[in-house]
Formats: C-alpha cells, sequence, structure tokens
C-alpha cells in the first residue's frame, strides 16, 4: 500500500497550493515532499509481487518490480531536484501558482505510469502527464510558448490517438489488460505489425523519435527551465516505457523491425545533431541533443526487436542509459537556470555542466562510457548485420554529442555575459546535488538495484575507446572555430527544422476552411428547417390544387420517403 | 408477489406536481418550487427503492386496459432501471439548476408545469413494457417539450420551436406507422418478446426488414441521426436548464432508449444480425459522429457547438447498439449514462457564463476561467470526458465500444472512434485554451452576483455535482453495483437470448 504514497503527494501538493497559496520557500519544500516519498519508496519498496485495486477504474494493478523501481528512482530524483530548484527559481512568478499544479500533475502522471501494471492505468497516467505538461509548455505564454504548445498538443493527440489504437489491439487480443500478458499476446497476433507500427508511432511521439519529434526542440526549451529539465530528463522517457509494454521486446526476433527501429534510432542520433548544431538558443541545443540520446536508446530496442536473445542485455541497458541521461540533460537544463546569475562563479558553473555534458557524451570512467560499453555487448548478442557497423558508429555519436554539448557550452556562455558579481539563490543546492549525482549514482545505482550491466574493465583500450572520439571533437571544434564555421552555420536551421514546412501546408488547408465548408453544404443541401417552412406552406397550397401540386414538387427527399412509407403501410394492410 | 402501485407512482411523482403547477398562481414561488424539489425527491427516492427491490428479485409491473389489445404496461427491467435511474437524478439537478436560473423571470409557471411534464415523459418511456407504451410516452414528450424550447418567446425561439416540432412529429408520424405495422403484423408486443416476430421472419422477411428501417427512421429524429440531426442545434436557443436536459436525458436519449429496445427487445440482436440491418445502421452511426464533429468545429457559440457535440457523441451509442457485439452493447447502455452526465455538465456551465457574464461566444470568453475558477473546472473535466480521456466517464464508453468493435471483427470502428476523439480534442480544447490561459481583452460585465461563490450557488452545484459523478463514473467504473457492472449484466441478457 505504501506505493500509493508516491501518487498520493503530488497530488495532495497539487491540491494543497492552490488552496493555501503560501510563500515561496514554502512552495519549494512541498514540492520537494511530493516528490521524496517517491525516492524512498524507489528504493525500499521493491517487491515482485503488484497490488490489485479490483474497483479502481477499470481494475487497477500497480507494481514496483526491479526494472520498475529504477525507473522511478531517477525519474523521482529529477523531479524532487527540479521542484527544489522551482520553488526558489520560480519565485518571483505572478503565475507561479498555476505552474506548480501543472508541474505536480505532470509528476503524479510521470510516476504513475511507471508504477501501472494494467495498461488502462498506464494510459491514464500517460495522459495526465501528456495534457498537464501543456500548461509547463505554455507557462510563460510568449508568441513562441504559444506556438510550441499548439504543435506539442497537435501531436500529443495525434500520438494519443495511434498508441490507444494500439492498447486497443493489443488488448483485444490478449484478453486482459495487465501489461505483462500484452507483449506475448501481440507476437502471435495476426495483426502484430499493426500494432507494432501504431505503438512505435504513438509513443514516439512521446520519445521524439524520427519523424514525431518536431514538438520537442520547441516546447522543452520555452518551458520554465525546471520544466524543461523533467520534460526533457523524466517524460521523455515514458515513451521507452510504452514501448516496452506494448512491442513484443525479448520474445520473438523480428528482423525487419529490428533493422527499420536502428535506423531510425541512428538518424535521431546524427540528425539531432546537425538540427542542434545550427541552433541559437542553448536550451534548444538541449533539446536536439535528448533527441539524439534517445536515438541511442532507440537503437538498444530495435536491437532488442530484432533478437529477443540480445534484449536480456537490452533492458538493462537501456535503463542504464535511461537513467545517466535523465540526470546529466537535467542538470544540463537546470545550469542554464543557475549560470545566467552566477556572476564571478561562472566558471564552476561551466565546469559541472560540463561533468554533465562528459558523462552524456560517454568519456571514461562516466556512467555515459559504461553504458556505451553496454550497448557494444548489445550489438553483440545480436549479432549480424549491425555488429560490423554499430561499434564505429556509436564512436562517432560520441564525437557528435561533443561537438552539439560544446557547442551549447559556447553558446550559454557567449550570450549570457555577467552582469552582476552574481548571487547565491537557492537554485544552486539542488542544481550541485544532481551534478554530485550525475558523477556518481549511475555507479551507485547499479550497486543498489543490481542492474546486470555487462562487466566493464577498466583498461588502456577501453579508455582509449571512450577518449578518442570526445578529443577528437574538440580538436575538430576549436579548428572549426578558428574558421569561424560555427557562426557561419548558426541560425541556419529554425528550431523544430521540418515543423516549418508542415506548419505551412496545415495553414494553407485550414485557410480554405474545410469546416465552413462543410456548414455551407449543411445550409444548402441538408437545410431541413427550409423543408420545414415548405412543408409549412403546405396550408396555403391547401387554397388550389395548383399549389398542391407545386409544393408536392418542391419536397425533397425526405417528404418523399414519407409519403412512399405512408404508401407501403397501406399497401401492406389491405393486402 | 408483484407489485402494481410503486411505478405508478414513479410516473405520477413528476406528474401531479406538474399539473398542480398550473393551477398556482405565477407569483406562488415557494408552493412551486416546493412542490418541484418535492416531486424530484420523490422520485429519485423511489426508484432507489425499485432498484433495489428488482435485484431482491421483486416484481414491478403495472397494466392497464386502453382498449381492446391496447395496454398500457410498465414494468421494470434492468435497461429501464438504468434509465429511469440517470433520469431521475438528473432531473433533481436541472431543476435546482432551472430554479436559480429562471429565478425572478416570468412564465415560470408555464415553464415549470411542461418541465415536469416533460420528465414524467421521460420516466414513462424508461418504465414502458410494450411498444404501445412507449410510443404514448414517446409523442407525450414531443408535446411536453415544444413550449420548453419556446420558453423564451423571441422570434428565434418560435423558429427553432417549429423547426423541432416538424422534425419530431415527422419522425413521430413515422414511428406511429411502424408501431401500427408491427401490431398488424404480430399484436401487441411487449418489450423482450422477440419470439413472435422471430417466427415470422422465414416467410416475410422483406417486410420485417422495410418494418424495421421505419422505426429507425422514426426513432432517428430524437436520436439525432445524420441526416435527422438538423433540429437538434436550433433547438439550443431554449434556456440552459431545457438544453441541458434536452441533450442529456430527456428527447435525445428517448430516441436512443427506443433505438436500444427496438433491435434487443423488438427485434433481439441475432434476428437484426441474421436480417443484415445492423452494419447499415452501424454505418450511419460512424457517418454521423464524424459529421457532428466536423459541424463542432466551425461553431463560435458555445451551445451550438454543445449541440453539435451531442449529435456525435450520441451516435457512439447508436454505433455500439448497431456493433454486434456484446462488449459494444455495454459501451452503448454505459455511454446513455456517461453522455448524459457529461454534457449536462457543459450545459450547466455554458448557462453559466451566459447568466453571470452575458457571454455566448467562445471567442469573448478569453481568460474566463480566472473569473469562474469552479464553473470552468466542471467545464474542463466534462469537455476532457468527451474527448474520452481516463479516469472521467467518458473513457470507460470509448474503451468498451472499441474493444466491442474488435471483437465484432470491425476494426473500422476503432478508426473511426478516435478520428472522433482526435476531432473532440479539435474543439474542446481550444475552448479550454481561450478559457484558462488567454488574458480578457475587456472588463467583464457581472450581470448576476452571489454574495459567497463565483456564480449562484443554484447554478454552481449542479454543475460540480455532475462533474464529479463524471468523475466517480470513470475513476471507480468497476466497483461494485456500478453503472458498468450493470450494463454489462443487461448486455449479458441480451446476447444470451
Amino acid at each position: 500500500m505504501i506505493w500509493l504514497l508516491a501518487l498520493f503527494f503530488p497530488l495532495l501538493m497539487a491540491a494543497l497550493i492552490p488552496l493555501i497559496r503560501p510563500r515561496h520557500a514554502t512552495i519549494g519544500a512541498m514540492l520537494v515532499a511530493a516528490a521524496l516519498p517517491t525516492l524512498v519508496i524507489s528504493l525500499i519498496g521493491q517487491q515482485e509481487e503488484g497490488l490489485a485495486f479490483p474497483y479502481l477504474f477499470l481494475g487497477t494493478v500497480i507494481a514496483l518490480d526491479g526494472t520498475r523501481a529504477v525507473l522511478l528512482f531517477f525519474t523521482s530524483l529529477l523531479w524532487l531536484l527540479a521542484g527544489w530548484f522551482a520553488g526558489s527559481y520560480q519565485a518571483k512568478d505572478p503565475f507561479r501558482v498555476r505552474f506548480d499544479v501543472f508541474f505536480l500533475l505532470s509528476m503524479t502522471g510521470n510516476f504513475g505510469l511507471i508504477l501501472a501494471a494494467d495498461i488502462v492505468s498506464f494510459y491514464g497516467f500517460f495522459v495526465l502527464m501528456t495534457f498537464a505538461s501543456f500548461g509547463l509548455v505554455v507557462h510563460t505564454w510568449t508568441a513562441e510558448a504559444i506556438r510550441a504548445g499548439h504543435v506539442y498538443l497537435v501531436l500529443a493527440v495525434i500520438g494519443e490517438v495511434l498508441l490507444l489504437a494500439s492498447i486497443f489491439l493489443a488488448v483485444a487480443e490478449a484478453g486482459s489488460i495487465l501489461v505483462e500478458d500484452l507483449g506475448p499476446a501481440v507476437a502471435e497476433a495476426p495483426h502484430r505489425n499493426t500494432i507494432i507500427a501504431l505503438a512505435l508511432a504513438g509513443f514516439g511521439v512521446k520519445a521524439g523519435v524520427v519523424p514525431l519529434y518536431f514538438w520537442l526542440p520547441l516546447a522543452h526549451p520555452v518551458a520554465p527551465t525546471p520544466a524543461s529539465a523533467v520534460l526533457s530528463g523524466a517524460m521523455i522517457k515514458a515513451g521507452l516505457v510504452g514501448w516496452v509494454h506494448i512491442v513484443p521486446l525479448g520474445i520473438v526476433d523480428l528482423p525487419v523491425w529490428g533493422h527499420l527501429v536502428v535506423v531510425l534510432g541512428l538518424l535521431a542520433t546524427f540528425g539531432a545533431v546537425v538540427g542542434g548544431l545550427g541552433q541559437t538558443n542553448p536550451k534548444t541545443i538541449l533539446a536536439y541533443s535528448s533527441i539524439s540520446q534517445i536515438g541511442l536508446m532507440t537503437i538498444v530496442v530495435g536491437l532488442g526487436l530484432g533478437s529477443a536473445f540480445a534484449w536480456q542485455v537490452g533492458l538493462p541497458v537501456l535503463l542504464f542509459l535511461a537513467l545517466n541521461h535523465s540526470l546529466a540533460k537535467g542538470a544540463l537544463f537546470l545550469g542554464t537556470g543557475v549560470f545566467v546569475h552566477a556572476g564571478r562563479f561562472r566558471g564552476w558553473v561551466i565546469a559541472g555542466l560540463a561533468v554533465a555534458a562528459l558523462a552524456i557524451a560517454g568519456f571514461p570512467l562516466t556512467g555515459g562510457a559504461q553504458a556505451k560499453y553496454g550497448i557494444l555487448e548489445v550489438v553483440a548478442h545480436a549479432q549480424g548485420f549491425w555488429g560490423v557497423w554499430l561499434p564505429w558508429l556509436l564512436s562517432l555519436s560520441s564525437l557528435a554529442t561533443t561537438l552539439l554539448l560544446l557547442r551549447f557550452l559556447r553558446v550559454l556562455y557567449r550570450d549570457n555575459p555577467p552582469h552582476s558579481p552574481g548571487t547565491f539563490r537557492g537554485e544552486v543546492v539542488p542544481w550541485g546535488i544532481l551534478v554530485g549525482a550525475v558523477a556518481g549514482v549511475p555507479t551507485l545505482a547499479i550497486w543498489l538495484f543490481g542492474l546486470p550491466l555487462p562487466e566493464m574493465t577498466i583498461s588502456l583500450k577501453t579508455l582509449w575507446g571512450g577518449f578518442w572520439p570526445i578529443g577528437l571533437a574538440v580538436l575538430i571544434y576549436v579548428l572549426a572555430h578558428a574558421r569561424k564555421f560555427w557562426r557561419s552555420w548558426e541560425g541556419r536551421i529554425p528550431p523544430g527544422d521540418f515543423i516549418v514546412f508542415f506548419e505551412r501546408i496545415a495553414h494553407r488547408i485550414l485557410s480554405y476552411r474545410p469546416d465552413r465548408l462543410i456548414g455551407k453544404w449543411e445550409s444548402d443541401v441538408l437545410n431541413i428547417a427550409r423543408l420545414a417552412d415548405r412543408i409549412m406552406a403546405f396550408e396555403d397550397a391547401k387554397k388550389g390544387v395548383d399549389k398542391v401540386e407545386r409544393a408536392m414538387g418542391s419536397w425533397s427527399v425526405v417528404g418523399f420517403l414519407f409519403l412512399a412509407t405512408v404508401l407501403w403501410f397501406i399497401f401492406f394492410v389491405a393486402f | 408477489m408483484e407489485n402494481t402501485w410503486l411505478l405508478p407512482l414513479i410516473v405520477g411523482s413528476s406528474l401531479v406536481p406538474g399539473v398542480l403547477i398550473f393551477f398556482l398562481r405565477e407569483e406562488q414561488t415557494v408552493w412551486r418550487t416546493s412542490l418541484n424539489l418535492f416531486g424530484a425527491l420523490l422520485k429519485v427516492f423511489l426508484v432507489g427503492v425499485v432498484l433495489v427491490g428488482y435485484f431482491r428479485g421483486e416484481i414491478y409491473a403495472f397494466r392497464y386496459e386502453l382498449g381492446v389489445g391496447l395496454e398500457l404496461y410498465l414494468r421494470v427491467d434492468a435497461l429501464a432501471l438504468l434509465f429511469a435511474t440517470l433520469s431521475s437524478i438528473l432531473w433533481l439537478v436541472t431543476t435546482l439548476y432551472a430554479i436559480g436560473y429562471l429565478e425572478g423571470t416570468p412564465y415560470r409557471r408555464r415553464f415549470f408545469g411542461f418541465f415536469s411534464l416533460c420528465v414524467t415523459a421521460s420516466t414513462g418511456i424508461a418504465l414502458a413494457g410494450n411498444v404501445v407504451t412507449f410510443f404514448i410516452f414517446y409523442e407525450f414528450l414531443t408535446l411536453a417539450t415544444y413550449p420548453l424550447v419556446v420558453h423564451k418567446g423571441t422570434e428565434q425561439a418560435l423558429q427553432a420551436g417549429r423547426t423541432y416540432l416538424c422534425y419530431t412529429i415527422g419522425g413521430g408520424t413515422v414511428l406511429f406507422v411502424g408501431v401500427v405495422w408491427l401490431h398488424v403484423l404480430v399484436g401487441a408486443v411487449d418489450f423482450g418478446d422477440t419470439g413472435r416476430l422471430a417466427s415470422l421472419v422465414e416467410d416475410q422477411g422483406g417486410q420485417i426488414f422495410l418494418l424495421f428501417w421505419v422505426l429507425i427512421l422514426g426513432l432517428g429524429v430524437k436520436a439525432a441521426l445524420f441526416p435527422l440531426h438538423g433540429w437538434l442545434p436550433v433547438a439550443m436557443v431554449a434556456p440552459a436548464p431545457v438544453s441541458a436536459l434536452l441533450h442529456a436525458v430527456a428527447v435525445v436519449k428517448a430516441g436512443v432508449f427506443g433505438i436500444f429496445r427496438v433491435v434487443y427487445d423488438v427485434f433481439g440482436v441475432q434476428m437484426a444480425e441474421d436480417l443484415g440491418v445492423l452494419l447499415p445502421l452501424a454505418v450511419l452511426a460512424a457517418i454521423t459522429i464524424i459529421y457532428g464533429s466536423l459541424r463542432a468545429l466551425a461553431q463560435d457559440d458555445l451551445k451550438r457547438r454543445l449541440a453539435y457535440s451531442t449529435v456525435s457523441q450520441l451516435s457512439y451509442i447508436t454505433l455500439g447498439v448497431a456493433s454486434s457485439s456484446m462488449l459494444a452493447s455495454v459501451g452503448a447502455l454505459v455511454h446513455m449514462v456517461n453522455q448524459g452526465v457529461m454534457k449536462i455538465t457543459l450545459f450547466f456551465c455554458a448557462g453559466i457564463i451566459i447568466e453571470v457574464l452575458g457571454l455566448l461566444k467562445v471567442s469573448q470568453m478569453a481568460g474566463i476561467g480566472r473569473r469562474l475558477p469552479l464553473t470552468m473546472t466542471a467545464f474542463t473535466i466534462g469537455a476532457l470526458g468527451m474527448i474520452g480521456l481516463p479516469p472521467i466517464a467518458g473513457f470507460i464508453s470509448k474503451w468498451y465500444l472499441g474493444l466491442g468493435g474488435l471483437e465484432a471483427g470491425h476494426a473500422w470502428i476503432i478508426v473511426i472512434l478516435l478520428t472522433s476523439s482526435a476531432l473532440n480534442a479539435a474543439y474542446f480544447l481550444p475552448i479550454l485554451h481561450t478559457v484558462w490561459f488567454e488574458t480578457p481583452e475587456e472588463k467583464w460585465v457581472t450581470k448576476r452576483r452571489s454574495r459567497y461563490f463565483e456564480a449562484p450557488w443554484t447554478l454552481l452545484f449542479p454543475a460540480l455535482v455532475t462533474a464529479l459523478i463524471a468523475v466517480v463514473l470513470g475513476l471507480f467504473a468497476a466497483g461494485p453495483y456500478s453503472i458498468l457492472e450493470l450494463s454489462k449484466a443487461i448486455a449479458g441478457g441480451w446476447y444470451s437470448r
């Protein structure tokens, strides 16, 4: 039952804050208090057996097995620190209460979808998170925020529809709403490919996979900084959870799907770097980096989809990748907020950001290096085609990521010259803890949760393997910088890149007002009100036969049908 | 032992106050209000008694000979109970709302008199045990509703009333033809007695096929099936409590309820399937669903947008009836309740916006969430429920309709449902966006003040209560004695026949 506290506290705070409207210091404490029980539960509450609430919803079951515990652990840790950060960061925001309510509702959704062991509750929490985080995206209510909100909402609704379709089909196949029954049923299903395609696309919107990522570089940066951190660090992983629930991973080998998903992952990994390098806003660059990193996780899913054997290693590796990325990306986003006020401590903040950046890029001895080693192991298990190419591509992705994050640091540094000697604000503490967590927690988590990651021996070879792409990237970056390459490239790509074309098409279609066209049709052709007038005019028609005839002549279809029915009736009665 | 007096008493609990109200003077507000509330409370209580009694195995029936072979027959089965419970509870909240809404306006005697008669008719429809009784109350409903639709007496209202009558009287006439035809074929038909009609199928299949469509055509007007839906968006000029009742339990539900009875209790699902009439009906419902949503998109008048939304949502029920799958029938039954609760919430809120701020158009509603936070919270719950988002009631309907569609092998139903969800989102979410996030352009004029709340409590509480019900119906859908469980029992009965 203590698992319920994980959901109860965020909801409780979401109800309390608008009621008592506390001072901002108290709000920070309340946001922390909302996530703290969940963090504790993720550490001590692990248990194989689920807990059923047969009367709730359509029969809710929640569970906290090993996989969920890891997910819940890093998710709640990030939410907790982001909430702490928000308490101070949002202190002067006049709409702070609204922000906090949406923040807490998104938090509830995110925790709930991890705990849910039946797909209906999972979907419910997923929806809660999706729609509540809309409030975070549009919170600042600038022109960009409104636009981002619109794009977000449209893609979210499309995603929602697709994933619900996959859930419908999977449940109809399984005859059960329990998550554990879905995978095996989908594996055997006659519509297997449809279900997989719908699930990949539906949850792919949240995860920002190619080609459904457009909203992400728009929405993640415009949200207030603590919200950006959880959007890009924690909530983005919900898409992966959805995949793991529905796609039959580790049950059958589906090589065609496997190849396709790996290719999509690679496209995201490298394409997002190209897109991100052309950006001018540091937070947008981070959002592109998230797409790129989710690309790596997509590759792992793809490998697991292609080979059930590989998934045995793939799942822990995926969890570890997600954990490492969550904490590091959270630290990077929160760091942008800290940096602005850092004044003469800017050097320290940059150093902290560099730690997080190196962790993502996979510098030796960081969680990123461990994760990358894990991916190689998955590749080795998957065998076949990718075994030749992926190790190289992974090193290349390290290089690309380093370039992108260097660009991020450079733009952040350049665009925020020190205004004041710097003030020590409350945000520094949670950020500092998060940077510390980036450095220490991944290794700690392996030990805490006993993640069965492949053993990584520290040798000169592995150290070098982690180091050279990053060193090379730094070299390339500096050389290109000297030749003013980055400046010439900057701003060439609009945030959200291809979305611009889609928006144009959508505006074109909507400018015809198809809804009004139908309205015109209804009032011209289907206007029974006008027909009604004619039927009413029947009274006049009684005056003369000619008028009756005229009225008969002008009767439309419905009137005729009515008459015909009456005649039929007479016919049947008479004979 | 059959109980014969309880059912007439249930019908009488609104009929008698209704008639008495006509004899009161206009200014006898206290008497009128007391009578109304007494009747409404009594009805809820009596329906509760019957509900408990029914599950204990007691039998309730009432027969009265109208003429040779014609019987007024009231009785209770699970479907009747579902509808009676829904309409008695929603009538109670609407009565409270209407009392607040019309406070201080003229012609309240007429209004509340017909209001009670209207509910009498709904109850009669719910409890009708045979086709003739159903038809009598069905037509009674048409006539009792007309004065409510034209209540404002404006040119627009009168025009709407005329349109309303044209459609419903037309539909009623067709239904009459169907009812007489049915009598000619098999004599008086009690609901559930599908055997006699079934025995004729072999010889007169063609005729029975036609009979089905005549009945559906007659009922389709009130059920707002495309292209017979035109009266519904026009009739929304009626005062908000009337719209609320009209769109939730009274008129439109009478049509849908009739479709339930015809398909399951006159023809029987097996025969309907053999006749091949269900698939075309499902397709017609699907067209209505999409069409209604598309039309709703274009409306700026909030009540009009809600009206087109009703057109679309009602056909979810028809779609479920016609899907020939037990799960879909469950979805249809559940949605009959859920749609009522959610739509009544939305109309209550629309009425509050009109009464308190005098705003009709969505485009004028920027930022009113700050002025009417509780109202707009209720509205948000209703709107999100209509889209079918969990944990609100609408999701439960969509879930069963979708699974039912798959069970019947109609994967296209999923496509329809999800397209409709997306369209619902496309016309509800912009409203939410406007009221919660946008900043108001000018100061609101407050037409009616309330000392303690954002709006008079008689208007606010009903909206909050129905919104709460909508959440509870979703959140505890699988609970004991839930609507879902009752629906499963009803549908199980139909499919085991």
